[in-house]
């Protein structure tokens, strides 16, 4: 099988986040790591080019740290990979990027599937594994916590996460979109030879203009952003003290009269 | 401090971190309350090719070379030094296989080494024969077309779970009358004797191993007859570089581990961070963590770039392992009465850290060294 895996980065968490202007982010305080939910989708990747053979190309699209995510893949065991690497590209929202990661996609000529995290850690916006599905004109599915591809590789059953705990089964065809949720696996430590192969590996660098991408900075995307800020948090908190039903008559009246939020 | 790394230095210091903090940090606690050997951690840092790192890929290895196997045993020793000790014995062992072993031997003994089929051990150590091996007495006697051994190591890390053993014995009287013996588990003759209540390490094995007529073919000696000391010597030049960077690791954890209670522990209306006496502490920790970095750093790339670096290591080891015992002493002073407590891990630590002044040649015997070596550039 061939199977893309889309990997983004994103700030690791722990990081300090700084916000300049009204709409940026300082990056320069910023550790980037792989987005965990892109670490699921590399690992179920490897697990079904090791069942059936073929390829699992990654392709990302951001500035050049990126490759280390990239090569992260690949110490894991992908074959190879894309690097769209583009400032311009970088400007614009998730549509402008899907649609990259699309001509990038397509530039392999076929492939069997596409695979991303359920979301980034980061903006949690859970775009573009769908984009690129609409954009490929690709049968997708989301929240996938399990897949099982047919002896004929191309029937899959896929198990998706819903609320609740629940799972929905559906069947489907290649060439699919699967965006994968947290825990459909364990994914691997790259190992220490895995790690010093990573180097060795090809990986192909392409601007907008390599890939023919059209729509391209704030000019390309469909939404802008007006601000990020901290949300404030007051610090106040009032402990109603004494007998329960006293408690939560007063509860009630301060949640009418004084927070007037019911 | 940053040190200037490559990307594969970086990648393997990362993984190894994330495996540490995800797979031994939440277990070495127990491991070592049980005194018990962590076999599936060790199975699993096998898998990943922390074994030989040292190891060319012709043989299995990622020849990853000493620079990043110093940082991954950083890594490790901060989670747990036992396991790190158990690894840093593997990849000695590997070293003098791959300098003087043949072409058959590699095959034989470095591949399952390399791949992390099981660990190794390195028997020089007799109950007589501790800082000065010269003196030691095991015997190995020609008969025919193999060698008959008889004798006792002391202290021999790995010596239960070993798949091979690298043993050096007496081959003749004389002083240089010492040669090096690939002696695979199992071997008739070989038996593990006590396995020592240790003061630390608690989850390492420490055994004695006892040869009565222990037959192996000439075909297991490893090197020239001769060439025992030679071969020892030079795989504890490589094995400071290890302990060295295991006493570092600790000394990382005893200043994680004062940080973040100093910062919390409140006494006298603040934390006690904010005590002079305190901050001052961790100042320095903090101060020999960095100079124990820099000097494992700079012994582990003279090794990589085959330069000599016997000095290096032993100035590394020295300063890296008598850092650690100090650094663990202030941590365990800043936890006050909890310090003193089993269950915590500075408690581990300060245990831990005892005998990294003493193992692969005492402070004493570094000294030794590096005035030797020092006259040599005068
Ligand atoms: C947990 C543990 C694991 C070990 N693992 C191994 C292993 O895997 N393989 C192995 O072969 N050995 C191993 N050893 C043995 C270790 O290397 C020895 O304990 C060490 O070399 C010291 O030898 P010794 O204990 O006989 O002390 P001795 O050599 O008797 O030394 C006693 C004291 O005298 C000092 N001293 C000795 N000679 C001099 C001198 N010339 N000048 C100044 N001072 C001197 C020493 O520094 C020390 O303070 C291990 C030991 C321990 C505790
Ligand atoms: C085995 C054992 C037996 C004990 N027996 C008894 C007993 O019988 N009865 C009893 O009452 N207690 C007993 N204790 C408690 C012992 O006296 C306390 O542990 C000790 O007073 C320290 O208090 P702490 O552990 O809370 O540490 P903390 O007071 O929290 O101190 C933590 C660290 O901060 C430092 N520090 C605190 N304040 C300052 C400051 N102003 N300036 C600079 N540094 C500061 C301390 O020196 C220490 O290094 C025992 C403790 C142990 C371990």
């Amino acid at each position: 099988m061939k199977i893309v895996v889309l990997v983004k980065e994103v700030p690791d968490m722990e990081s300090k986040f700084k916000i300049v202007g009204d709409a940026k982010i300082d990056e320069s305080q910023i550790a980037f790591k792989m987005n965990d939910f892109d670490e699921y989708a590399v690992e179920a990747a490897l697990q079904l080019k090791e069942k059936f053979g073929g390829e699992v190309v990654i392709v990302s699209s951001g500035p050049d740290r990126v490759t280390k995510e990239v090569r992260q893949a690949f110490a894991m065991g992908a074959d190879w990979g894309i690097h769209v690497s583009d400032p311009q590209i970088d400007e614009g929202d998730n549509f402008v990027v899907a649609g990259a990661l699309v001509k990038a996609i397509e530039s392999l000529g076929g492939v069997d599937l596409v695979m991303t995290g359920v979301q980034a850690e980061d903006d949690q916006a859970a775009l573009t594994g769908v984009f690129v599905a609409d954009m490929l004109n690709f049968s997708h599915c989301t929240n996938v916590v399990k897949i099982e591809v047919g002896a004929d590789q191309k029937s899959l059953t896929i198990n998706r996460e819903l609320e609740g705990g629940l799972n929905e089964v559906l069947e489907m065809a290649t060439p699919a979109v699967l965006t994968i949720q947290s825990g459909i696996n364990q994914p691997r430590y790259p190992t220490l030879p895995g790690i010093m192969k990573a180097k060795k590996k090809r990986l192909d660098l392409k601007k907008a203009a390599d890939l023919g991408v059209g729509a391209i900075g704030e000019a390309g995307s469909k939404t802008k952003f007006h601000k990020i800020f901290f949300p404030v948090s007051e610090h106040k908190a009032e402990i109603i003290q004494g007998d329960a039903k006293a408690a939560a008559k007063t509860l009630v009246d301060k949640l009418r009269n004084e927070a007037k939020v019911i | 401090m940053d040190l200037p790394l490559t990307d594969e230095q970086m990648m393997i210091r990362d993984m190894v971190r994330e495996f540490a903090h995800g797979e031994i940090e939440p277990y070495a606690q127990d491991y070592n309350t049980r005194g018990e050997y962590p076999a599936e951690i060790l199975k699993k840092l096998g898998g990943l090719g922390l074994f030989g790192m040292m190891v060319p890929e012709a043989y299995g290895g990622a020849a990853a070379g000493a620079v990043s196997y110093s940082l991954a045993l950083q890594e490790i020793a901060r989670a747990c030094a036992s396991v790190a000790v158990t690894l840093s014995v593997t990849n000695l062992s590997t070293e003098p296989i791959l300098q003087y072993g043949t072409e058959e031997q590699k095959r034989k003994y470095l591949v399952p080494l390399a791949s992390g089929e099981h660990v190794g051990a390195f028997a020089l150590t007799e109950p007589e024969a501790g800082s000065d091996p010269s003196s030691l007495k095991t015997s190995a006697v020609k008969k025919g077309r193999s060698y008959v051994i008889n004798g006792t190591k002391q202290f021999i890390t790995n010596g239960s779970h070993a798949g091979v053993i690298i043993l050096i014995a007496r081959t003749s009287a004389d002083r240089n009358g010492c040669s090096a013996f690939l002696i695979p588990s199992g071997a008739k003759g070989l038996r593990v004797g006590k396995e020592e209540r240790k003061m630390g390490l608690l989850a390492s094995n420490t055994v004695e191993l006892v040869f009565e007529d222990c037959e192996v073919p000439a075909a297991n000696l490893l090197g020239k007859p001769g060439m025992g000391l030679k071969v020892a010597l030079g795989a504890l030049d490589s094995g400071r570089i290890g302990i060295a960077s295991q006493a570092t690791g600790m000394i990382g954890a005893s200043l994680s581990e004062a940080l973040s209670y100093a910062s919390e522990r409140r006494q006298f209306g603040k934390a006690i961070i904010r005590h002079q006496s305190i901050g001052n502490m961790i100042a320095d920790i903090a101060v020999e963590h960095e100079a124990a970095r820099l000097l494992t750093w700079s012994a582990a790339g003279l090794k990589d770039r085959g330069v000599p670096f016997s000095r290096e290591a032993s100035i590394a080891k020295l300063y890296a392992t008598e850092a650690a015992n100090r650094s663990a002493y202030r941590a365990l002073q800043i936890f006050g009465g909890y310090g003193y407590i089993r269950d915590n891990k500075i408690e581990r630590i300060y245990r831990d850290a005892r005998v990294t002044t003493i193992y692969e040649g005492t402070s004493e015997v570094q000294r030794m060294v590096i005035a030797r070596e020092t006259e040599k550039l005068a």
